[in-house]
């Protein structure tokens, strides 16, 4: 902590993950709309991903950065998967709504 | 080529030829060809790892066979180093035998359900192929977790077969059958596990501590004897070893631990064999198994309940099973007498000859907790009634399934008198029929002489009393099989209404002659005469097996005959006390009196 | 021939079973069945009758009345010798040694045992050694060579009987495959060395009975005689296998030489087991001879066909538990109640059984009863423990199965001759229809009536003379009024037996020439319908015709029982004799101190008068007046009704036994599906009540799923934050 302008510390890197995850929670609680929830999701995905980013270069050590990578690498690949998803599951219903698809209810 | 590498073999070959049997041929004769290939193929390995053990060992004499512990045993391949857990594998002449048996049933009931199965048959065969698999796998594995896995594993199989190819109330029966025998073996798992971490807990100097307290001797010595064993060298290490794991229970534990351990390893083996009162879910999976499924059902699932009791609980927990054997003996005598009776007044055969199995199995169960302290003739006897109850039981469910094909009824009081129109069935069925109720010269006499002999001489556990009342199963038994025989087989010839529609059309013309039955074919035969020929020869020369099972018996079954031994060397010692308190206060008494 | 031959004598029976087992399957083999079966029968007959008498003792000759014999039994070579065929049903254990020496010395002064070895767990040595051993091996002795004579000779003869009685039917070559199993079965009960193949061979004439008595198997009441008599035997033989155990229990062997070796050394210290040995054996016994308690299934077994009556039902295996007793005389010797058991119940079965032919309509079941009493006479005989009772006992074996197997095959030409008609009260008068056999019946009938100088006169008059030199003390034994009454029974028994039997001949025989025949023709309806589906009996086309006597190849083995029943008293006498007092039946009975022939000339002439007075009574009534005859039954019709029907003991033990048995079965099945399928489904239960309880969390919602998570988030993360703080 030197001089009047505050540097980024690792809590301002921790306090923006943790602002993206409880967004992206908030979001996918809140929402019905099945690619919206999908988007919150990976909004709390990249919450975590800062995190991690932050802790590496806290920790100065890559474990955290090439975790990183995988994580965008299935990221990439989930949102392909479930984009498609989500697409067959519109053409079911020819709705969005996740409440129309409420089949595990115990 | 080492014949050690045959033994896994005997696993693989099924395991892969199953998904290839799914996925490649398309027609009905190209799959039931191949699967039956395969499983022939399969005995033809099981048969040569016969031959080699009968060999003698290289630089040795002495047949290989006849020795106790795993005499074939191979490294196999690690699959979770950290904890010990290996895929290895050895046999000894009580899982040869057993997989012996599992791979002459397989190819029999491949033949078996030619016209059986007509529907989704490559799911069939597949599942066959992978029961097969899973059941060898049981029998071969030498790690605790290796075997639970192949233990669990037959229930899938299982399941599909009974949930897909059942009769009527298949869907039913399949769950009970599963969820039933799960639960079960969840419980052992749990006690497998926990012994597995008491001997990773412990180290060589606190093995000696536990061992002097529980022997009452000292530490050093204990020390001693235990750097002596080779066993020992697993203590402290994570592994799932059964000889290591064996000796650690049978060895540290004290007798509560032993006992909790006998109980996890009862709720999974007890429910799988299986014994009175949990045995509930046999009726129902037999009868509504298809033939193929009833057979393997009788012929080898159940046997892994007694295989396991005796390969774990027997060597692992001694003291407990010398405790606990009355109260199990109990349980199997009155699964014995109960179930008999039950047999009497079933209606369908096919349910008769379900219940005749809890009957049956209560014989051997009985034989295995009739610990003496010089002699094993009753789990010798238990393991000779394994084999032979899989043959002939197995064989009386390709007799009803023969019948169930042609008539599609299995009640009793649809037919009578078949003995006339299908003489070569008749007789196959009733020397099977003799072969379950123990007729001397047939195989089943073997094994239940052997129990009862063994239960009639183990005084300090089992007794006269207990063979006593097991022998009026031989008298309920006879009163059954010759109920079912005498509808069956004898009387005036009724013959069901067919609803067999093909074969209906192909004799429409004669059809005022009254049905037309055929009596067994070719195929049929062949099916029958394989089990039919070991029914007679185990019956008369059984004298190889029993040899070779003495030493791998008595391995097994040696540290609870010790146990026995102590206890009546305690008792009699105690005896002796108490005669010579009550002399001494008879003595004292006379002085008393003299001085008076 | 050599000795080890005798290996082959059940064998060839076993192996002409399996030809016959071939045989059934085409009809066009069928007829072979038949020679297969004799020609084996009859090979074995040679062999026993050639080799066998080669394992007798030669030295074992002497005098019977000092004593001495005893002496020399002792010895080392013992009175049989022993051919063993295969191994069979062997077990090793360890004996244990404190020392290498120890274990060295026990395994070279045991060859063959095993090798002395360390024990890898402790210091101790060990030698592996054979402890249970049960093999198919032969034990021949003189009392083995008097079976083997009763079993292949009468089973030859009864074979080649049963070629003409059986021929036309559709199962010849079934019937012919059980008869070559049974001789297989009854020849390994005989020769066995060891109780367990004894066993092996006592179940399995059990089988061969089962599978004959339910012979013609389309009619119920066959199946359920063959049914009941194999249950009733199995209970016996329960018993039978609880005395093995015990005896290996005792004795630590099963090889009956060495059991009696032991039970007579001397050296034997009784205690509780050897007095309950015998009475477990005697179980088995009781069940195969068809004594009370367990008689009730042999009258019920004539619903096979009649050679297999006469062979089976009459002469061999009814007989096993007879010699059973015979050859382990000195082990029912042990315990002091065993023998006067085994004479009581013979004595009182012999009286009741008596009684209850005499109001039978049915020749076959005439004559059962009448071997049920006149297997009494045997157990009496072997039951006394003395010299001339069990030689009699034995003798009375032999010569009943020529006389009795004689009557069942007359009986059966008889039936075979009116097509299945058995009653005789619609017969009379055959004598002209069938000569021959009238007067081969007539010979039988004098025979088991015990007429003077017939077969059965000197052996039930040995039987009578033993129990009363036992009831009179004779030979060192106590006076007793017991035996007293047991030989007065016997002797009002001869006088039944001679009034039940003749009562049947005179019936079937004198009198008016009139009678009916029978509906049933007593075969295979296949056969006598040419192959008709139609199951149900009817009787068109046999029911009537005109009775005829039987063929040559049925007549001719009669000729040779009928002389055998006539004078086999003569030949036999001395040889049967020598035969058993030089067995192991007789070796523990004390010696023949006293001088009893004017006791036995006594009785001889008493059993005389018994016999003619009781032969009779049957002809005043039955042949010159039957009208008396039927108002005395009309006068005492109750009596009569009772013992026509058996004393109601049948039903007795129906309502008693079988169906509360059943009832219990039905109420354990019940139990099962309700009471422990329920409490199995009442655990199966609480998992499921608990996932009812919390299935309203599981609405299928996604942002509920997504609220729950988050609050398990914010729960760990308390729990963390906690953890953190608090240390």
């Amino acid at each position: 902590m030197t001089g009047e302008m505050p540097s980024l510390v690792l809590s301002h890197f921790l306090l923006t993950g943790a602002v993206l995850f409880a967004l992206g929670l908030i979001g996918f609680v809140t929402r019905r709309n099945l690619i919206i929830m999908f988007l919150c999701t990976e909004l709390m995905f990249q919450g975590v991903v800062v995190t991690l980013v932050a802790f590496a270069f806290y920790h100065g050590n890559l474990e955290g950065q090439s975790f990183v990578i995988f994580v965008l690498t299935i990221a990439a690949a989930e949102a392909a998967l479930a984009l498609a998803l989500v697409v067959l599951l519109f053409r079911r219903r020819r709705t969005l709504d996740a409440a129309a698809w409420a089949d595990l209810r115990g | 080529m080492r014949p050690e590498t045959l033994i896994p073999l005997m696993v693989l070959l099924p395991l892969l030829a199953a998904p290839a049997i799914f996925a490649l041929p398309r027609r009905l004769s190209e799959v039931w060809a191949w699967a039956l290939f395969i499983s022939v193929l399969n005995f033809a390995v099981a048969v040569a790892v016969v031959v080699f053990a009968y060999l003698p060992a290289p630089g040795s004499e002495v047949s290989r066979l006849s020795e106790g512990g795993f005499f074939l045993t191979g490294a196999g391949w690690p699959w979770l180093e950290d904890f010990g857990l290996r895929i290895s594998f050895g046999l000894d002449a009580i899982s040869l035998w057993l997989v012996v048996l599992t791979a002459l049933l397989m190819p029999i009931t491949v033949l078996a359900s030619r016209t059986a199965v007509t529907e989704r048959y490559r799911e069939y065969y597949m599942w066959l192929l992978l029961l097969e698999a899973a059941m060898i796998g049981t029998f071969i594995a030498t790690d605790v977790i290796f075997f639970y896995v192949c233990f669990e594993f037959t229930l899938v199989p299982m399941f599909f077969l009974i949930g897909i190819f059942g009769s009527t109330q298949r869907l039913k029966a399949a769950r009970v059958f599963f969820l039933y025998t799960f639960t079960g073996s969840l419980l052992m798992l749990a006690g497998l596990i926990y012994l597995a971490y008491f001997n990773a807990a412990q180290d060589l100097a606190t093995a000696a501590q536990t061992l002097a307290e529980l022997r009452n001797i000292d530490v050093s010595e204990a020390q001693a004897w235990l750097a002596g064993q080779e066993q020992a060298a697993a203590l402290g290490h994570w592994t799932f070893d059964i000889q290591a794991l064996t000796f650690t229970a049978q060895t540290l534990m004290s007798p509560a631990q032993q006992g909790w351990l006998l109980l996890a390893l009862l709720a999974g083996f007890a429910v799988k064999v299986p014994l009175f009162p949990v045995h509930t879910w046999l009726p129902l999976a037999h009868t509504e198994a298809p033939t193929a499924g009833s057979v393997i059902l009788a012929g080898v699932l159940l046997k892994l309940g007694t295989y396991g009791l005796i390969r774990f609980a027997l060597p692992m927990c001694p003291e407990a099973v010398v405790t606990f054997a009355p109260y199990i003996g109990v349980l199997a005598v009155i699964a014995i007498l109960y179930t008999a009776l039950i047999c009497w007044v079933q209606t369908d055969v096919k349910r008769l000859i379900a219940y005749s199995s809890v009957s049956h199995l209560g014989f051997c169960v009985l034989g295995l907790f009739a610990i003496d302290a010089e002699r094993h003739i009753g789990q010798s006897g238990a393991v000779m009634y394994m084999i032979n109850h899989g043959l002939s039981t197995g064989a009386l469910f390709l007799c009803i399934g023969m019948i169930y094909e042609r008539f599609h009824t299995r009640e009793l009081a649809a037919m009578s008198g078949l003995g006339r129109v299908m003489p070569v069935w008749a007789f196959f069925f009733v020397l099977f029929c003799l072969a379950s109720v123990g007729l001397p010269g047939l195989n089943g006499f073997i094994g239940e002489f052997l129990t009862l002999v063994g239960a009639f001489l183990a005084t300090d556990t089992l007794g006269m009393g207990f063979a006593i009342a097991a022998g009026f199963g031989m008298i309920l038994a006879a009163i059954y099989i010759l109920y079912m025989v005498g509808k069956v087989i004898w009387g005036p010839t009724k013959v069901p209404e067919s609803h067999d529609h093909n074969r209906d059309a192909a004799h429409a013309g004669e059809a005022h002659h009254g049905p037309a039955v055929r009596d067994l074919n070719r195929r049929e035969i062949a099916v029958l005469s394989p089990l039919a020929a070991l029914c007679i020869f185990i019956g008369l020369y059984p004298f190889p097996m029993l040899q070779s099972l003495d030493k791998p018996v008595m391995t097994l079954t040696r540290p609870a005959a010790e146990v026995v031994a102590e206890r009546a060397d305690a008792r009699s010692e105690a005896e002796r006390e108490q005669a010579a308190r009550t002399f001494e206060a008879i003595e004292r008494d006379a002085t008393r009196e003299g001085r008076r | 021939m050599d000795l080890n031959t005798v290996k082959w004598i059940p064998w060839l029976p076993a192996f002409s079973a399996v030809v016959c087992c071939v045989l059934c399957m085409r009809p066009a083999w069928r007829r072979w069945a038949a020679p297969v079966t004799v020609v084996a029968i009859l090979a074995s007959f040679a062999i026993a009758m050639l080799a066998a008498p080669q394992a007798g003792n030669p030295d074992i000759r002497d005098d019977y009345r000092t004593g001495a014999y005893e002496q020399q039994v002792e010895g080392e070579d013992g009175i049989g010798q022993t051919v063993t065929a295969f191994r069979w049903i062997h077990f090793r254990d360890y004996r244990n040694f404190d020392s290498e020496q120890e274990a060295r010395a026990y395994a070279e002064a045991h060859p063959g045992r095993g090798e002395a070895e360390p024990d890898p767990q402790t210091d101790d040595w060990r030698v592996l050694e054979t402890t249970f051993r049960a093999d198919f091996a032969y034990y021949i002795d003189p009392l083995t060579l008097l079976m083997l004579f009763v079993v292949c000779g009468i089973g030859a003869l009864v074979a080649i009987y049963g070629a003409g009685y059986m021929s036309g039917e559709k199962g010849y070559a079934r019937f012919f495959g059980a008869v070559s199993l049974f001789i297989f079965a009854m020849t390994t009960v005989v020769m066995a060395d060891n109780l367990v193949l004894l066993y092996l061979g006592w179940e399995m004439v059990g089988l061969a009975s089962y599978l004959l008595i339910g012979y013609y198997y389309h009619r119920p009441s066959a199946v359920a005689a063959a049914k009941k008599a194999f249950i009733v035997n199995r209970i016996g033989d329960l018993g039978f296998a609880l005395g093995i155990f015990m005896t290996f229990w005792r004795y630590e062997t099963v090889i009956i030489a060495e059991v009696l070796q032991m039970a007579t050394s001397g050296e034997h210290v009784t205690d509780w087991r050897d007095y309950a040995i015998p009475f477990l054996l005697l179980m088995g016994a009781l069940g195969k001879s068809a004594q009370i308690p367990l008689y009730m299934w042999l009258p019920d077994a004539m619903e096979g066909p009649t050679p297999v009556s006469a062979l089976i039902h009459a002469a061999t295996m009814v007989t096993s538990g007879v010699y059973m007793i015979a050859r382990l005389t000195p082990v029912f010797e042990l315990s002091p109640y065993a023998l006067p058991t085994v004479a009581t119940i013979g004595g009182i079965t012999a009286a009741f059984a008596a009684t209850i032919a005499t109001c039978q309509y049915d020749i076959k079941r005439i004559y059962a009863f009448s071997t049920v009493s006149q297997l009494g006479y045997m157990f009496m005989g072997v039951g006394m423990g003395l010299r001339y009772a069990i030689f009699g006992g034995l003798f009375h074996l032999l010569t009943h199965a020529f006389f009795k197997a004689l009557l069942f095959l007359t009986s059966g030409n008889v039936m075979h001759g009116l097509h299945g008609q058995l009653d005789i009260r619609k017969m009379s008068g055959l004598r002209k229809v069938m000569p021959y056999t009238c007067w081969l019946m007539f010979a039988g009938c004098l025979s088991l009536a015990a007429f003077p100088f017939t077969a059965a006169f000197f052996s039930k008059d040995a039987i009578l003379a033993g129990v009363f030199e036992r009831a009179l003390g004779y030979h060192g034994t106590e006076p007793s009024n017991w035996f007293f009454f047991l030989g007065g029974l016997a002797l009002a028994t001869a006088f039944l037996t001679a009034y039940y039997c003749f009562r049947a001949w005179f019936r079937v025989f004198m009198g008016p020439t009139e009678y009916e025949m029978g509906t049933d023709h007593g075969h295979d309806e296949d056969a006598a319908h040419g192959g008709h589906e139609d199951a149900h009996g009817d009787d068109h086309g046999h029911g009537h015709g005109e009775a005829h006597e039987a063929s040559w190849l049925m007549l001719s083995p009669l000729f040779i029982l009928a002389a055998g029943a006539l004078f086999a008293g003569f030949i036999g006498y001395g040889i049967v004799q020598e035969l058993v007092w030089s067995s192991t039946a007789a070796i523990t009975m004390p010696a023949l101190v006293e001088d009893t022939s004017q006791l036995h000339l006594t009785l001889m002439v008493l059993s005389g008068i018994v016999a003619i007075s009781g032969i009779s009574t049957a002809a005043w009534f039955h042949w010159l007046r039957r009208d008396a005859a039927s108002r005395i039954g009309e006068k005492a019709a109750p009596l009569v009704r009772l013992l026509h029907n058996k004393y109601y003991i049948d039903d007795l033990c129906w309502a008693c036994i079988v169906m509360p048995l059943h009832s219990l079965g039905k109420l354990f099945f019940l139990i099962d599906r309700l009471v422990i399928d329920g409490l199995v489904a009442l655990v199966g239960l609480v998992p499921r009540l608990m996932g009812r309880s919390v299935r309203p969390s599981q609405a299928g919602v996604l942002q509920g799923y997504g609220v729950a998570m988050l609050a398990g988030l914010a729960v760990v993360v308390a729990v963390v934050m906690m953890a953190v703080y608090l240390t």
